[in-house]
């Protein structure tokens, strides 16, 4: 029974793939040529520098890259009336349970490998200058790490930023499943986080923001505290599960 | 009916608080007592007189506003299911409740004026106009006078004004309570009265009810602080507000335009609403913003609003901010296309002649909605830019960077560009959704917009200029405001027509 659910899994993977791949390559594209510019254009002290000043503009699309490629199936899916030939053999809601995991499972990766090929990217050309009073990266969250052990801090921030998307891309699945019109669907999380980027900033409450949370020493160090970042977490978590009650009774009520 | 209905509530009024209105009776009577030493000794006249005890802020608030609350509270619980079955629905018996509150004030409070007319008179000298109150900086009696008599010269106009007001603010408040009382539960407008109550006082003894007036209930029953303390904008914004909540209370519902099938599938009603609710909360994010660092000018919304970024000054709030306003009808505009994609087998599709005259007609719709959200909005800009001064922070930024002065002709010259923007956005839009699809054309073009935000050197892709860019091409001796304004009207008259052509070609026989 359990190959049967792994075949399911890896079917879906695979139908995935190619999207997965093809914004993999654009997301790591982008990234390099940030942080390449970023590189000749900012004083950089440690080697890690080149990487957090370059992805700090991708990120403002980092909602997109974890929902376009991978919110997809699960929309066709709902939209071609294909649950009820699947429900002959398998209950839907198992069926797009595995297909959802596919996708998180895929976001996940893509996420990590990007993020941890930019840091390695940033340590590989990063021109460092010696001799020069700067910014300290001491204040940050394990900012002695940063400066110190970027590669092992490279390791934690890429896992650390896959469960974020993961976060983003469960957003996108619930309205992937709910939502009939394609472009809301697709281009709301994008949306969502921008409009809420713009009113944390706006109100000065930019450090409860949710795009604090994966932007990588967005804010001043005073800031950056673990709490703020978790509260941001926690409100988009709240704000997921507020969706999802929303959408959920709002089909009911029109079924 | 209703005038007997209302005359005998107006009766009934009288008679049922009693013991209220006396109380309040012998408080107006110690405050007049107690503000006579204080006329006589600024030698004041009648009616300067009258208008010191009518506004005093702490007999209305701590004395006629809770007896008041208590006789409205009353008066709207009191109706009777007997009563109730009576009225045609329940628009009309709030309709009754708030028109025989408001006569019944209205009576109350001229009755008021008269008896402290007439404890002022044997003392004071009846006068037409004001006196001069110059002087006293520090002395906040004579500041007020002073306040009033620059609003008006007559002190009874200054005293009916204040009154009225009075009843403005008290007939809100009534409305307010019906509506609670009437669609929510009886036992919430005891909740809400008290609610409003302690909001007042907190408002009142903080700085609370300046920075957000229209939640505070001082603003919308003294006048002096509504317009004199809170400043015009914030005067018109909760005179609005009180209007808004009496009109609701009173059963009025915005017109309901029938509107064609057509326009409904491609912008909705409710997509139009959705854009106008974003952009009064943005104007309004702003105004709070000012309001808070007090520096409350209504120019000055206008040019935080639009100033958008350049190369000098690159602000990631101003580029979303300019973002948000020219993208946001875009967005309804791919929601809305998706959507015909969607249902494009639908009947009222098929009425018309040809694909090329359905698309035609669909387009007339985009243009007519970017054209009306663009004339809506910048109209607005326009007016709120005319009411306001050039002594705001951000004009006098703007002069001391560029030397150029923010004039009303160079403001309505900017507000040209960004409508034709607007438009140029809107045919580009379509244009990319023809190639690939309406995602990647929103994408692509935020995506082109970030870029021109992010490189210097690219600014003249930028494709959501602000107040800035504008500034900064104006500066420049290339003629690139020109040129750009060229080939967006060329653009736009060019796929335009092509689209036209599309009938025409359609209609041809092979």
């Amino acid at each position: 029974m359990n190959r049967i659910y792994m075949r399911l899994i890896w079917k879906s993977i695979k139908r995935i793939l190619p999207a997965w791949l093809i914004s993999s390559v654009v997301y790591t594209l982008v990234l390099f040529f940030s942080v390449y510019s970023s590189n000749h254009t900012s004083l950089i002290m440690y080697p890690i520098q080149p990487y957090i000043y370059g992805s700090e503009p991708v990120d403002l699309f980092f909602p997109l890259f974890t929902t376009l490629p991978f919110v997809w199936p699960v929309f066709f899916l709902r939209i071609n009336n294909f649950l009820e030939y699947v429900s002959l053999r398998i209950k839907p809601g198992r069926y797009i349970a595995y297909q959802a995991s596919a996708s998180l499972i895929l976001c996940f990766f893509m996420v990590f490998l990007v993020n941890i090929t930019g840091v390695l990217f940033s340590l590989l050309i990063a021109n460092t200058v010696n001799n020069v009073q700067g910014p300290s990266l001491a204040g940050y969250i394990l900012g002695e790490m940063q400066m110190m052990n970027p590669v092992h801090f490279g390791l934690l921030w890429s896992f650390y930023k896959a469960i974020i998307g993961l976060l983003i891309c469960t957003l996108g699945l619930i309205l992937a499943y709910y939502v009939k019109n394609m472009f809301l669907m697709f281009l709301a999380p994008f949306t969502v986080i921008f409009l809420e980027n713009f009113l944390t900033a706006i109100t000065g409450l930019a450090r409860y923001s949710f795009t604090t949370t994966f932007v990588l020493n967005r804010l001043d160090s005073s800031v950056m505290l673990p709490k703020n970042l978790l509260i941001g977490i926690y409100m988009f978590i709240i704000l997921t599960f507020a969706v999802q009650r929303i959408l959920a009774r709002y089909e009911h009520q029109n079924n | 009916m209703n005038i007997k209905i209302i005359k005998s509530k107006v009766n009934n009024l009288f008679l049922a608080n009693k013991a209220l209105l006396l109380l309040n009776f012998c408080v107006l009577c110690y405050i007049a007592g107690s503000v006579r030493e204080t006329a006589i000794r600024y030698q004041l006249e009648l009616f300067d007189y009258a208008l010191l005890v009518l506004v005093d802020h702490y007999y209305v608030l701590y004395c006629l506003l809770p007896i008041l609350l208590i006789i409205i509270t009353k008066h709207i619980r009191n109706s009777s299911d007997i009563e109730k079955v009576r009225y045609r629905n329940i628009n009309q018996m709030m309709r009754v409740e708030i028109s025989s509150f408001t006569a019944w004030l209205s009576l109350y409070l001229l009755s008021s004026l008269l008896i402290v007319l007439l404890i002022g008179l044997p003392t004071f000298k009846p006068n037409l106009f004001a006196g001069t109150f110059s002087g006293g900086n520090h002395d906040e009696i004579l500041l007020l006078l002073d306040a009033y008599a620059s609003f008006s010269r007559m002190p009874i106009v200054s005293i009916l004004t204040a009154l009225l007001y009075h009843v403005f603010g008290l007939t809100t408040l009534t409305a307010l309570l019906s509506l609670v009382n009437n669609k929510i539960h009886q036992r919430a407008t005891i909740s809400v009265a008290v609610i409003i109550l302690i909001l007042t006082f907190i408002g009142f003894h903080t700085s609370l009810s300046n920075q957000f007036p229209i939640l505070f209930f001082s603003n919308y029953i003294i006048f002096h602080r509504g317009l004199f303390i809170n400043g015009a904008p914030s005067f018109f914004l909760t005179v609005i507000t009180g209007l808004g909540i009496i009109l609701i209370a009173h059963g009025y519902r915005p017109p309901k335009m029938k509107a064609s099938m057509l326009k409904e599938l491609t912008i909705s009603r409710k997509m139009k609403l959705t854009t106008m609710l974003v952009i009064v909360g943005l104007i309004l994010i702003d105004y709070f913003q000012l309001n808070y660092e007090r520096n409350l000018n209504s120019r000055e919304i206008v040019i935080r609003l639009m100033l958008g970024t350049n190369t000098e000054f690159r602000s990631f709030i101003g580029w979303i901010k300019s973002s948000l306003i020219y993208y946001l009808p875009i967005f309804f505009v791919g929601l809305s296309v998706s959507k015909i994609n969607q249902y494009q087998e639908l009947p009222v599709f098929m009425r018309f002649e040809s694909y090329a005259k359905l698309n035609w007609n669909i387009l007339l719709q985009y243009v007519s909605y970017i054209l009306r959200y663009a004339g809506c909005f910048l109209g607005g800009l326009i007016v709120m830019f005319l009411i306001g001064n050039n002594s705001s922070f951000m004009s006098k930024a703007l002069y001391e960077s560029f030397g150029v002065q923010l004039t009303t002709f160079l403001f309505i010259g900017c507000v040209l560009v960004f409508m034709l923007t607007m438009m140029f956005n809107l045919i580009l839009f379509l244009f990319v959704v023809k190639v690939t699809n309406e995602i990647v054309a929103l994408v692509g073009i935020i995506v082109l917009s970030f870029i021109s935000y992010l490189v210097p050197g690219l600014s003249f892709l930028n494709i959501n200029p602000g107040i800035l860019t504008i500034f900064e091409d104006i500066q420049q001796t290339f003629p690139l405001l020109h040129i750009k304004i060229t080939l967006m009207t060329i653009f736009i008259i060019a796929f335009l027509g092509l689209e036209k052509r599309k009938i025409h070609a359609c209609n041809q026989t092979h």
